[in-house]
């Protein structure tokens, strides 16, 4: 990987990293050229399914980030019991406490895949730049 | 933890809690037991928690609040969330936790 293009890999985040995990992810939107909002969506998205996986799948994950010219893919793995393949489309009522997560992560970001394997979970999101 | 939280007395019953930073899974805690402490402070009728300084918030943190407001029914404590702009309110909006959030009650 080309050192300057905004690509990164975290082998190990934890809850101490998000904010790097964060970085990271606007870092490569800015080298891609995504706009400001798309960046934000993508920032926020790539947050809680890190928090999804420091929070219920191990306390660790790991992160590569990939911008290229029609946008940035972000894979998120965890060794975690996994997850539903298909995530909820219902909004949780506003009075609920939590269940927020995955489904912010699904609106903010269209493009998101979620893989199961025996080594754990992976998760896609691409942004593209528009 | 990239949030700063502080906690004014704006007159004799009234507290806001004033934070800056980025509201997530490490923040939310710490936030938490603030939210608490106002709520449940017996001389207070009324808790404000004034998100100016807030660049990012997360699930967790939209949790905290939502866990905040339902404490404050609870105690009949008056509770509103307020200021949250740019990304922050955009986020508040599309949970649809906004409206709940900044009405007041208690």
């Amino acid at each position: 990987m080309h050192p300057d293009d905004g690509g990164t890999t975290i082998d190990r985040f934890t809850i101490d990293d998000l904010q790097r995990v964060r970085a990271a992810v606007a870092n490569a939107a800015h080298h891609a050229g995504l706009t400001d909002t798309s960046s934000d969506d993508l920032v926020t998205a790539v947050n809680e399914v890190a928090v999804n996986a420091v929070a219920h799948a191990g306390g660790h994950g790991s992160l590569r980030v990939a911008p290229s010219a029609v946008g940035v893919l972000v894979e998120v793995h965890d060794d975690g019991p996994g997850m539903p393949a298909k995530l909820d489309l219902q909004r949780p009522s506003p009075e609920a406490i939590g269940g927020r997560g995955l489904w912010l992560a699904r609106m903010l970001c269209h493009q998101v895949t979620i893989a199961s394997d025996p080594s754990g979970v992976t998760v896609r999101l691409f942004m593209p730049r528009v | 933890v990239n949030l700063s939280i502080t906690t004014l007395r704006t007159d004799d019953a009234t507290i806001r809690l004033a934070l800056a930073g980025e509201v997530d899974l490490g923040g939310a805690k710490p936030l938490r037991e603030a939210i608490h402490g106002a709520v449940r402070d017996r001389t207070v009728t009324s808790v404000i928690v004034d998100l100016d300084g807030v660049t990012f918030i997360d699930s967790t943190g939209i949790a905290t609040l939502v866990d905040g407001r339902k404490l404050a029914d609870v105690c009949a404590t008056t509770f509103r969330v307020d200021n949250a702009r740019d990304l922050v309110r955009r986020v508040l909006e599309i949970t649809g936790v906004l409206t709940h959030l900044s009405s007041t009650s208690g």
